[in-house]
């Protein structure tokens, strides 16, 4: 029996599981719908950047001025060792509009060997370094007050040679030698490049820095060098966009 | 007075709850449609290129393309072609876990392991056989 105390919890609390049932079955017909017949593409920014670098890599694996040239036909997936040691990135003609693209090539297999040398005699303190380079693609640049000194300035201040490790986890990898702008290279973490985008663009601009496996892992290739010798390599783009 | 009060409360309430869900529904579908997207994208291109540069590698005068288009004559199937096959798997793959293989035969696997995340495939020109010209050679490997 109800008594009159009570009967306004009970229609209540009845409305409530009515709804909440309501609700589920909408959810559900909600996710139905989105998930079979709805197929919408969001492109996100920072998913922009990740995409922007594996189109970069696939271009600068078939260009003629980083790849090996056989009778005329470009060798894709084979960089040229001397190529890219003469590299001039300006010459390159590629980059996005308002972005970053540090482009890496190391040598794997040399790393492979130096570590096992270092491993042998027990140079464990004696860093091995591997051969590599590093250079970053121009592009011009439309964002008033953004400055493209400063934020080298900042990579430059930002190196943290005891992460090298996390740069190049997959590949055993070392510290690169090359240079960008006068600056003694080594590699940087992603965040630390993101951080120093952050902090030198204008207020209120956003900025976004690659964050897939391209970073963290890169896509093989192959070095040919100028004795014919041909090593296996991995090429690696970050890419830092401004938008 | 109460009632009323407490029904408008109640609709508020449930109103709020079924806007969340319906926002945060499709907001979670877009983000692992994008995330499968990239990681396709990422896998291809990298099985792709590891399966073009193993195949480009010298071997003895010949390439590894040439080893695997031999590979049914028997003249390049010895201990030292699947090492260096291993060998040079292993470094470009950075992985030690994958299987090279064709229709009828495994021609070098590492040990202990079922690789199963990437897969790349590659025609290869087969001369030596009465079959057919071309075979598939697949590449399967774990990160």
């Amino acid at each position: 029996m109800i008594s009159g105390h009570n009967k306004g919890l009970i229609l209540t609390t009845t409305t409530i599981i009515v709804s909440l049932v309501a609700i589920g079955v909408i959810a559900l017909l909600t996710y139905l719908f989105l998930s079979k017949y709805l197929d919408v593409n969001v492109f996100v920014k920072s998913l922009t950047s990740d995409r922007h670098a594996m189109n970069l890599v696939n271009i600068l694996i078939s260009n003629e001025n980083l790849a090996y040239i056989k009778d005329g036909i470009i060798q894709r997936g084979v960089l040229d060792a001397t190529k890219i040691d003469n590299v001039d990135p300006r010459m390159l003609g590629i980059g996005y509009p308002n972005t970053l693209s540090i482009v890496e090539v190391i040598d794997v297999e040399d790393c492979k060997n130096q570590i096992q040398a270092a491993t042998s005699v027990g140079g464990v303190s004696n860093k091995p370094t591997c051969k590599a380079w590093i250079f970053v693609l121009s592009s011009p640049i439309s964002i008033p007050s953004l400055s493209i000194t400063s934020l080298v300035k900042c990579l430059g201040e930002n190196i943290n040679a005891g992460n090298w490790e996390e740069l190049f986890r997959y590949t055993g990898g070392q510290t690169p030698d090359g240079s960008i702008g006068g600056l003694e290279a080594t590699v940087w973490q992603p965040l630390d490049i993101e951080k120093c985008m952050a902090s030198t663009t204008p207020l209120g601009q956003p900025s976004f820095f690659s964050s897939s496996a391209i970073v963290f892992r890169g896509l093989p290739t192959l070095i040919r060098y100028a004795d014919g010798s041909i090593h296996i390599g991995r090429i690696i783009v970050g890419v830092g966009e401004w938008t | 007075m109460r009632k009323g009060l407490a029904d408008f409360l109640l609709i508020a309430i449930m109103g709020t709850v079924a806007g969340m869900l319906l926002f945060i529904i499709p907001i979670f579908t877009f983000k692992y449609h994008l995330a499968v997207n990239l990681k396709f994208q990422y896998d291809f291109n990298e099985g792709q290129l590891a399966f073009l540069s193993l195949l480009r590698l010298p071997y003895k005068g010949q390439t590894a393309y040439g080893i695997l288009s031999e590979w049914s004559t028997n003249f390049y199937r010895d201990d030292d072609a699947k090492s260096f096959l291993k060998e040079k798997l292993s470094t470009i793959l950075s992985s030690n876990c994958y299987k090279l293989l064709n229709s009828s035969a495994i021609i070098v696997e590492s040990p202990a392991c079922n690789p199963y995340e990437v897969t790349a495939n590659a025609l290869v020109f087969v001369p030596y056989n009465p079959l057919y010209l071309t075979e598939n050679f697949t590449l399967v490997y774990n990160r």
